[in-house]
């Protein structure tokens, strides 16, 4: 595997603070202090910030600064409903596009997560190789580049951290494959959509139990009462 | 007018380049020459291809350098549909979430994009304020950054570039605009993804009659054979 870019740990770094709450809505982003804390010079935070800002994480304002744009639920359900189209065109183009051998190379990967144990970095791995050979069997660059900049919601083990959201992968990779194996290219587009916005939800219980919802003052009080 | 950072400027450099055909597929940018062309450090030159990998324009091999994806028919038809997909989304929010003041706003931006004439800049400009309005009532700042992220593949102005553009996006406007205010946000999202596919399709008739896509062929056909050639 490719090692991260000080660019990239950077980013992933920010991404994480705003999904632990600690960044809030409207934040101004404390580029120093990051440089500091992780030991890079300024130019890869930067970097960083020109990514998150492609990916809508922040607003960066020449000569002011950037600032969280910060998650609430709307965000991280729009996110989600534009990832599940976004794969589910990539899924009806592997039905218009894909040649015989990349075509069960996908099926392969995708029976592998239907298979896997539950052990969550194996399943994450699977998942990866999965996505991986849709994306090539999709033979779609322009959707690929789209789905990095959707992919990095959540910075971390999805599966590790997010309770439910193996079991419905699972079940959801086996219906798009069916319905790739099919030849069916609305049910598979269907059927991304709906595993993707299920997962949405699943992550959206899990975020407001967290309290990264709160609005910043509610924040405050918990801590002081 | 928003003022643009340096990097920003060199993308659009570079955007236009590979869209006149002058970077091809699988050329390496070459990163010095460009800061020396453009008079600005090395820094907006790197900001600018970090901003062009997450577009998908060129991929980022680390220790290797930037290298130009190029585009062909199947990647301008992806990007259409995919742009229509965000601003379909947005359109439904529209549908879902606008209060009336919204929808006024919405309503008269609509109005003017299809009774403004067929001069290229104020079309744009009508059309623009349209998408801007689109955005503002949809309260969506997700799709928002990601409509942000769709909106160069022809770089200066579309309608200008694009023959027939003007006519199918005025029919368009009107019928995304006629479904949000039937409250339909299926039919919305169905409309605008339909009137940006099509938009796709004369993008890749004026690349075809460029010669554009034949040169990235061409390019690849030869790579592919210098492949079998050495294997």
């Amino acid at each position: 595997m490719d090692r991260p870019s000080s660019g990239e740990m950077v980013a992933t770094h920010i991404r994480r603070a705003v999904t632990t709450g600690e960044y809030r809505p409207g934040e101004r982003i404390r580029q120093d202090e990051i440089a500091t804390d992780l030991g890079v010079s300024r130019i890869p935070v930067r970097e960083a910030l020109v990514a998150l800002e492609r990916e809508g994480w922040v607003t960066v304002e020449p000569h002011r600064g950037a600032y969280v744009i910060g998650l609430d639920v709307d965000f991280v359900r729009d996110h989600f409903e534009v990832h599940g189209a976004i794969v589910g065109l990539m899924a009806t183009r592997v039905i218009e596009r894909a040649d015989a051998d990349a075509r069960q190379r996908l099926l392969d990967a995708a029976a592998a997560v239907v298979d896997a144990p539950d052990d969550p970095a194996v399943f994450n791995r699977l998942t990866y190789a999965y996505v991986d050979a849709l994306e090539r069997a999709a033979a779609a660059p322009r959707l690929t580049s789209m789905t990095r900049v959707t992919a990095n919601l959540y910075p971390g083990n999805f599966f590790a951290e997010v309770p439910g959201a193996m079991a419905r992968e699972r079940e959801g990779v086996a219906a798009i494959a069916d319905a790739i194996a099919a030849g069916d290219a609305a049910r598979a587009a269907d059927e991304c959509d709906h595993m993707t916005r299920d997962l949405g939800e699943v992550l959206i219980s899990v975020l407001q139990a967290r309290g990264v919802f709160d609005a910043p003052d509610d924040a405050a009080a918990v801590t002081t009462g | 007018m928003i003022r643009r950072s340096s990097g920003e400027l060199v993308a659009a450099h570079l955007r236009r380049m590979v869209f006149d055909g002058e970077y091809k597929p699988g050329d390496r940018v070459r990163q010095d020459e460009i800061a020396a062309e453009l008079g600005v450090s090395r820094i907006p030159v790197r900001e600018a291809i970090i901003a062009l990998d997450r577009e998908g324009w060129v991929t980022v091999e680390p220790h290797r350098g930037a290298f130009v994806r190029g585009i062909d028919a199947d990647y301008v038809r992806d990007h259409y549909e995919l742009y229509g997909l965000v601003f379909g989304l947005l359109a439904a929010r529209v549908a879902e979430r606008a209060d009336d003041a919204g929808l006024e706003l919405l309503l008269v931006d609509a109005a003017a994009v299809v009774a403004v004439g067929d001069d290229p800049k104020a079309f744009n400009d009508r059309n623009r304020a349209f998408l801007v309005t689109l955005e503002e009532v949809a309260r969506a700042p997700r799709l928002t950054s990601m409509a942000r992220v769709m909106t160069s593949l022809v770089p200066g102005n579309f309608f200008r570039e694009i023959p027939g553009a003007i006519d199918a996006q005025r029919r368009g406007v009107a019928a995304v605009t006629e479904a949000i205010e039937a409250r339909d946000p299926a039919r919305a999202s169905l409309e605008f993804r339909t009137l940006l596919r099509g938009q796709g399709e004369a993008v890749v008739a004026l690349l075809e009659s460029r010669g554009i896509f034949t040169q990235a062929q061409a390019q690849a056909q030869a790579k592919a054979a210098g492949v079998a050639a050495g294997s």
